[in-house]
Order: structure tokens, then C-alpha cells, then sequence
């Protein structure tokens, strides 16, 4: 056998070991309007320091985390993290709050900023023509009346913590959670639509202490085709829960 | 007039913990509760936390928290009470304002310009009896410091049977509430340490190491 042929075997065989014990990991998304795009509403400094320190930090923690929970669990190795989130009680005691953490911290990040968009000419609030607009008028009377349900859901966050717009069993809802915990885990039949992050960091840069400023920029950034594409998989339940490869959040 | 007011600062800074923030002779029927002066300029904590952090902390959050305290007692009982009680009370929708305006005038109290380095007085003997030494203590409250999720407060408190123990407090949550007393605290909620290090918190702690008042540290050790 000559020596070409050794190092193809070679590699064939590092190959098939490398994918037969490569672990789930999580990747930073990108944020796909730039950090320059979502000015002068929220400032390049903050979404950079948002993204790259804040977000980043969650998925590097999540993934080290993770290594920990499949060599003492392998069996939740091929479950999203979304499916650890929705019962973290399948995870091992001492690595369960870490998980609700660095997860849930992962996860939600991915639901704020994939949930912005630049401001175009667009008016804020859904477009009349979809489902979620029709919904949110069908739920909470009108947009404006949902605006001022979320922004006092947001005044009760005291603070660490997120207000969220929900798919709840059937029906839009409001709710606000604490630290980085989820919506996953208020049980079975809920899905996030939209996020709004209500750490510090999300604002001071920017606004200082002056939570309620960055509230009001951040409506006029709701990316409603996000919301909008998260209702219609809420509602139809599609199995992106259990599909470990697809990059849905 | 200037020795006066630094006697009457000074004096405020001995009295036992539980007195921090009392009334001051300034509080009227519209304000039952006041923000207590800082012990130094906004400047002086610099480079470790500049006057810009200060001026935000103190007059937007810590004044922020009088005020509404101010609001939502105004015209009740618990105007009556003082902010030692309203903490110990506990109550929905006063205990967190109450809770944060003790909080940060203990935060203000526990460093003071050029303070900092290795524990004096009574409380170094303690600490090195209780902990192992001194760099210990530091590397467990830094650690604990660090490592806590979400917003709070870290505490060097004392029980009553007089051990020293490092405790974690979510949000405005104080050991006040579990039968401790306070000998120093540090703030971790990220507007104590936004606007200097961003999101790194450790290098805010490893700061904060450098203003420590050990005098006032020792001051809570010999209170009621």
C-alpha cells in the first residue's frame, strides 16, 4: 500500500470518528441587517457590545455547557436545546439552572435580534395583510392596545428580564420573564414570536436609565415578518423543535 | 460650615447599619424618605469608577428610587415608618424601592476614595480567622461577585452568632430580611458598571477592590 493510499485511509478513518462523536454546538448568528443598520434607534455601540459580547458569550457558555451535559447524560445529546428548555427537569440537577441560564440566554438573543429590522418607510405595526396583524386585532382589540399592554407588561420587569409576545396554546398572549428563562418553560403549546430584552445592557449604552426611550425605538424596529414566519410555525407545529441542523432562530 | 457638614457625613457613616439613610432633618410630610448626601465628589472614586457612572447611579437610579418611595407612601402610614422598617416589612410594591434606597446608600458607604488594599482594624482578624486569610476572602467574594446571574447585590454580612459569610441578593433583595447584618456590599446590577467596562464585570469588581472603606466595614462590625 503505498503511502498516498495509507493517508487517504487515514483520513477516511478520522473522519468517520470525528462525525461519529461530534457533539451539538451552537453557532453566533449574524445579525443580518449589520450594526449600522438599525440607526439612529439603537446605536452600532450597542448592538455591537450586545452581539459580540453579550450573545456571543451566551452561545460560547451554552456550548462548553453542553460538552458537560452529554458526557453526563449522553441520551439528551441529539435533543435541541429548545426541547432542554421546555423541561429542564431532564437535565441533571447540577446542570440545570446553568442550562435555564446560558440556554435560555442563547435562545432569547436569537429571538431579539432576529425579531429587529431597519426602519424603512414602513409604518410601525404589522402590515394590515398579515395573519399576525389580524390576530393581534382579533387578541388585544387593535395594535395600539397590544403596544400599550406590552409596554405595561415591560414596567412590571424589575430588574433582569424580558417581555414577550407568545403563542400560548392557541392564542396570542403577553408575558415577561425573569433572567434569561423562556417561554419554553411556561409548558407545552408555547411558542415565542417576539422578544424584547430588558437588561440593562440592551439600553444603557444608549439611553442610560431611560428604559421607556428604548422600549418606544424598539417598536418602531419589530421585525413583523419574523413574527409573522414564528406564528405560522406555531401554528403548525412544525417539528423545527426536533430538527437539530435547521439555523430557525 | 464645610467641618460641619463632614462631621455630620462622618457621623452618618459610623452610626450602626440599620441607620444608614434615616430621615434627614430635610424630610417634609411630601417627602417622608430622603437621598442621602455621597460621602465624597462624584469624581473622586475615579479612575476605578468615574464621575460619570456616579452622577448616573446617584441622581437618576439611587434619587430615582427616593423619589418614587416618596410617591407611593406619600399620604399612608408607612410614611410613619422608617426606611429600616419598610426593608424588614417587606411588602409588595414598597419593598423593592425601599430595599434599593437602603441598598445603595450602603453601596456609597462601603467605598470610599483611596480606600481599598488589605482588610484593617477588627474586621481583618475575622476575616483571616473565618476565611484562611485575607486574599481568600477576596477571591471567594469576587467569585460570588462575578458569578451572579441577573441583577443583585454581594453582601459581607455577619450573623448573629457573629460569623462572617459571603451572601448573593437578587435584585433589591437585602440580608437584612434573613436576620444579617450588612458590613459591605457591592452592586452588580450592570448600571453600577455599564457605562466603565461594558459587560465586564469582573474587571468592575477587581476596581471596586481598590475603594473598599474598611472603616466603615468596621464601623458595622461594632454597631447595633
Amino acid at each position: 500500500m503505498n503511502t498516498k493510499t495509507q493517508l487517504w485511509i487515514l483520513a477516511t478513518i478520522v473522519c468517520c470518528l470525528t462525525i461519529g462523536t461530534v457533539a451539538t454546538q451552537y453557532t453566533l448568528m449574524e445579525l443580518p441587517y449589520g450594526y449600522h443598520g438599525l440607526e439612529p434607534l439603537m446605536s452600532e455601540q450597542t448592538l455591537k457590545v450586545h452581539h459580540l459580547a453579550h450573545h456571543a458569550g451566551y452561545t460560547n457558555k451554552l456550548n462548553a455547557l453542553l460538552l458537560d451535559i452529554y458526557q453526563d447524560q449522553p441520551a439528551l445529546e441529539p435533543l435541541n436545546v429548545t426541547l432542554l428548555l421546555r423541561d429542564p427537569a431532564q437535565v441533571n440537577e447540577k446542570y440545570r439552572q446553568k442550562l435555564i441560564n446560558l440556554g435560555g440566554g442563547y435562545v432569547n438573543h436569537n429571538y431579539f435580534f432576529k425579531g429587529l429590522a431597519p426602519v424603512s418607510d414602513k409604518q410601525e405595526g404589522p402590515h394590515q395583510d398579515l395573519q399576525i396583524a389580524k390576530d393581534i386585532a382579533q387578541v388585544f382589540g387593535s395594535y395600539s392596545e397590544f403596544k400599550e399592554q406590552f409596554i405595561q407588561a415591560s414596567n412590571t420587569v424589575f430588574g433582569s428580564g424580558w417581555t414577550w409576545l407568545y403563542y400560548n396554546n392557541g392564542e396570542l398572549a403577553i408575558t415577561t420573564s425573569k433572567n434569561q428563562d423562556s417561554v419554553y418553560e411556561l409548558g407545552p403549546g408555547t411558542f415565542p414570536i417576539l422578544a424584547l430584552d430588558l437588561w440593562e445592557h440592551a439600553y444603557y449604552i444608549q439611553h442610560h436609565n431611560k428604559k421607556a426611550n428604548f422600549i418606544d425605538n424598539w417598536f418602531e424596529l419589530v421585525n413583523w415578518d419574523f413574527a409573522e414566519n414564528n406564528l405560522e410555525q406555531a401554528k403548525s407545529e412544525i417539528a423545527i423543535l426536533e430538527d437539530q441542523n435547521a439555523n430557525y432562530v | 460650615m464645610l467641618n460641619r457638614v463632614c462631621n455630620r457625613i462622618t457621623k452618618r457613616k459610623n452610626i450602626g447599619n440599620h441607620k444608614i439613610a434615616v430621615r434627614s432633618l430635610s424630610s417634609t410630610p411630601e417627602k417622608p424618605f430622603s437621598l442621602p448626601p455621597l460621602p465624597y465628589d462624584k469624581a473622586a472614586l475615579e479612575p476605578h469608577i468615574s464621575r460619570e457612572t456616579v452622577e448616573y447611579h446617584y441622581e437618576k437610579h439611587h434619587r430615582g428610587y427616593v423619589d418614587k418611595l416618596n410617591a407611593i407612601t406619600k399620604d399612608t402610614t408607612l410614611a410613619q415608618s422608617s426606611l429600616h422598617d419598610l426593608v424588614l416589612q417587606q411588602k409588595p410594591g414598597t419593598f423593592n424601592l425601599a430595599a434599593q434606597t437602603w441598598n445603595h446608600t450602603f453601596y456609597w458607604n462601603s467605598m470610599t476614595p483611596n480606600g481599598g488594599g488589605e482588610a484593617t482594624g477588627n474586621i481583618a482578624a475575622s476575616i483571616e480567622e473565618q476565611f484562611g486569610s485575607f486574599s481568600k476572602f477576596k477571591e471567594e467574594f469576587t467569585a460570588q461577585a462575578i458569578g451572579h446571574f441577573g441583577s443583585g447585590w454581594v453582601w459581607l454580612a455577619q450573623n448573629e452568632s457573629g460569623r462572617l459569610q459571603i451572601v448573593q441578593t437578587h435584585d433589591a433583595a437585602n440580608p437584612l430580611t434573613d436576620g444579617l447584618k450588612p458590613i459591605l456590599t457591592c452592586d452588580v446590577w450592570e448600571h453600577a458598571y455599564y457605562i466603565d467596562y461594558r459587560n465586564l464585570r469582573p474587571k468592575y469588581v477587581d476596581a471596586w477592590w481598590n475603594l473598599v472603606d474598611w472603616n466603615f466595614a468596621n464601623a458595622q462590625l461594632e454597631g447595633q
